[in-house]
């Protein structure tokens, strides 16, 4: 079997790159293979990391899909001369006004790590584990004992946490209530993303969210895509289908990557329920019936 | 019809799953819609992948639309899990998702339970959905208890587009007969028990006519039988186009009560013939049409109270002849050229935040 052609993603960089840039690169392994521009060499897309790096112009002119790296206003006009596919920011005001991919600075491991569990399904994995229908966890006030807390995130109806924590429940998908520092760290806003309210009212809001299954279903969704944007994985994923380097693969490999697009993942909830359910002295599985 | 400026036709696919040997609203819609670009002036196709609905094997065909190469100007992705369908300029007027795994997973017909792999398929699921009808250009639904459900569901905004029903431009209205008409396909979401076991709690003479194919033919008859009313039931099979315009044109009135329908067909078809509609609370889209005591009436889904419905219309056919005419009168806008129009500026206007 012929070995198989990974499509190349030619680089572009300017002398002093921007530090997010390396943690992309190292995540668009599964998609190509980055190789620096070299006079002849012909890739499947580009990325030049600023507007003035050397040779843009390459990139520009090459007629295959190719991405500009903009940190400021400037960059971005010139984006939109130089005719770019899509532009990526470290900047996320710039990511808002522009529409740019926003490329994380730092890893956030619970993004990469956490699979979402949406509201109704949540709702189904406390009917089985016999936890109340309506289980609201207050997370922050030190009610649920630190071990337990990604089990109360993942099963609850709601939630109140703060700090630090407030990503990891984002890409849990839990409905999550939040103080406004916490939810301007992460990027959240009231009622798009969570519920920010003053420590008085916060539980009220986390049990009234909890019994409102299309508010709940709403923040989870906006919540979890939030969240997808702090994992440097699914960043790398998008850019590469913009830069449709998932066509450029060959056909035995356009599969796996089709695969990878939709975050196929490579076990099932288990054991990973199955732990967080034990840690919660709930019963074990039920067979693999109907209720 | 050719759209005044030939630089503006589009080559269009529209998207569907196909249940082998099985026709029923979904598979009308998608042919009327490819009807109705051609009409407007488009080149249409309609590509369909078969489906297996069981949990086993829920996501093949989604995988299978991910890989297909769809080379058009515009992509129209209709139900589950065509929507899976990748293209730049994807538009998706759902029908339905893949409803055992939402809204019908208590439903005895689901094979989601409560077990490891049901959780973990639905969450999967989920998560899939959430991304494949994010990349949509546009996301319309065939109605609003469809976008109700993805709201509650998926948590994503989509806007309602309604439809005509087949045989919108030539249903008419008639006079108001003896018998109330229910065309469904004989099977169990449908409910025709429901209406036989109404007519059982009939006390006059009113008749009732079944039309459609399905499973449920003998079992009906049985019930009829048992319940004293086969002589007041007529279950036809299949009728032909006019048979069935003029089985609306006649009828008294239509009953239609199935369970959480996602549109529902019969109702407009209803309305279009003049014609109010017996129904139940827990129909679904059929309640963002029957307005209780104004275009129909609304039951709560006993045969108790589909039969009190029943015997009111047929002891009052002016009533039925004032709520006809109010359903004719809120359909009288349905049309397919608003409907390609809207699809069409989606499918040219900017991509989805």
């Amino acid at each position: 079997m012929p070995a198989s052609v990974r499509p190349i993603l030619g680089l572009v960089v300017a002398p002093e790159p921007p530090p997010a840039l390396i943690g992309l690169l190292v995540e668009m392994h599964p998609w190509c293979d980055v190789l620096a521009a070299e006079p002849g060499r012909a890739a499947a897309a580009w990325l030049a990391s600023s507007v003035r790096a050397p040779g843009i112009e390459v990139a520009a002119r090459s007629g295959v899909p190719w991405a500009l790296w903009v940190d400021d206003a400037d960059g971005l006009q010139r984006a939109q001369q130089l005719g770019a596919t899509l532009t990526v920011t470290s900047v996320a005001t710039i990511a808002q006004s522009s529409g740019a991919i926003l490329v994380p600075a730092e890893r956030d491991a619970a993004a990469d790590r956490i699979r979402a569990i949406p509201p109704f399904v949540r709702e189904r994995l406390r009917r089985r584990s016999l936890l109340p229908s309506h289980l609201v966890a207050d997370v922050g006030a030190g009610a649920v004992p630190a071990d337990l807390i990604p089990a109360a995130l993942a099963v609850c109806s709601a939630c109140v946490v703060t700090g630090g924590l407030l990503s990891e429940a984002l890409a849990w998908g839990a409905p999550t209530v939040t103080d406004a520092p916490s939810a301007a760290s992460v990027g959240a806003g009231h009622d798009r993303e969570v519920l920010v309210g003053a420590a008085a009212e916060r539980s009220g809001l986390a049990e009234a969210l909890g019994g409102d299954p299309v508010l709940a279903a709403r923040l989870s969704h906006a919540g979890r895509r939030l969240a997808e944007t702090k994992s440097l994985k699914r960043v790398a994923a998008q850019v590469a289908e913009r830069l449709d380097l998932v066509r450029a693969g060959d056909p035995g490999a356009r599969l796996e990557a089709t695969l990878r697009l939709l975050s196929l993942p490579a076990s099932s909830l288990q054991p990973d329920v199955g732990a967080l359910l034990a840690s919660m002295g709930t019963p074990a599985a039920l067979p693999e019936d109907r209720r | 019809m050719m759209p005044a400026n030939t630089e503006l036709m589009m080559r269009i696919l529209v998207c569907g799953a196909q249940k082998p040997f099985m026709t029923g609203g979904a598979e009308m819609h998608m042919q009327n819609l490819v009807t109705a670009f051609h009409e407007a002036g488009h080149e249409a196709e309609l590509v369909r992948i078969p489906v297996a609905w069981e949990r086993s094997r829920l996501f093949d065909a989604a995988l299978a639309w991910r890989l297909v190469p769809l080379d058009a100007d515009l992509v129209v992705a209709t139900n589950f899990p065509s929507y899976f369908a990748s293209h730049p300029r994807k538009v998706v007027w759902l029908f339905h998702q893949h409803r055992g795994a939402y809204d019908g997973g208590d439903s005895a017909w689901s094979d989601f339970g409560l077990d490891d792999a049901s959780l973990e398929a639905q969450r999967l699921l989920s998560e899939w959905d959430g991304h494949a009808l994010k990349e949509a250009r546009a996301l319309f639904t065939t109605s609003r208890c469809v976008a109700e459900r993805l709201q509650r569901y998926n948590g994503m905004t989509a806007k309602p587009l309604y439809h005509p029903p087949p045989l919108h431009d030539r249903l008419h209205e008639g006079p108001f007969g003896d018998y109330v008409f229910a065309p469904m396909r004989l099977e169990r979401n449908k409910r025709p028990e429901l209406l036989v076991e109404g007519l059982a709690n009939t006390s006059s003479d009113v008749k009732l006519v079944l039309t459609g194919p399905g499973s449920l033919f003998t079992e009906l008859r049985a019930t009829a039988t048992r319940r004293g009313v086969a002589g007041r039931l007529a279950i036809t099979g299949y009728l032909d186009d006019d048979a069935l315009i003029e089985r609306f044109a006649r009828a008294l009135a239509v009953a239609y009560a199935p369970h959480e329908e996602d549109y529902g067909y019969v109702t407009l078809q209803a309305f279009l013939a003049g014609k109010p509609v017996i129904t139940a609370r827990d129909s679904g889209g059929v309640l963002e049409w029957v307005e209780d005591g104004v275009t129909g009436l609304v039951t709560d889904g006993t045969p108790s109270g589909v039969g009190a419905a029943i015997e009111h219309l047929h002891h009052d056919p002016q009533l039925a002849r004032r709520m006809g005419e109010e359903g004719r009168r809120r359909v009288a806008g349905l049309s397919w050229p608003a409907v390609v129009a809207e699809l069409i500026a989606a499918g040219r206007g900017r991509m989805r935040a």
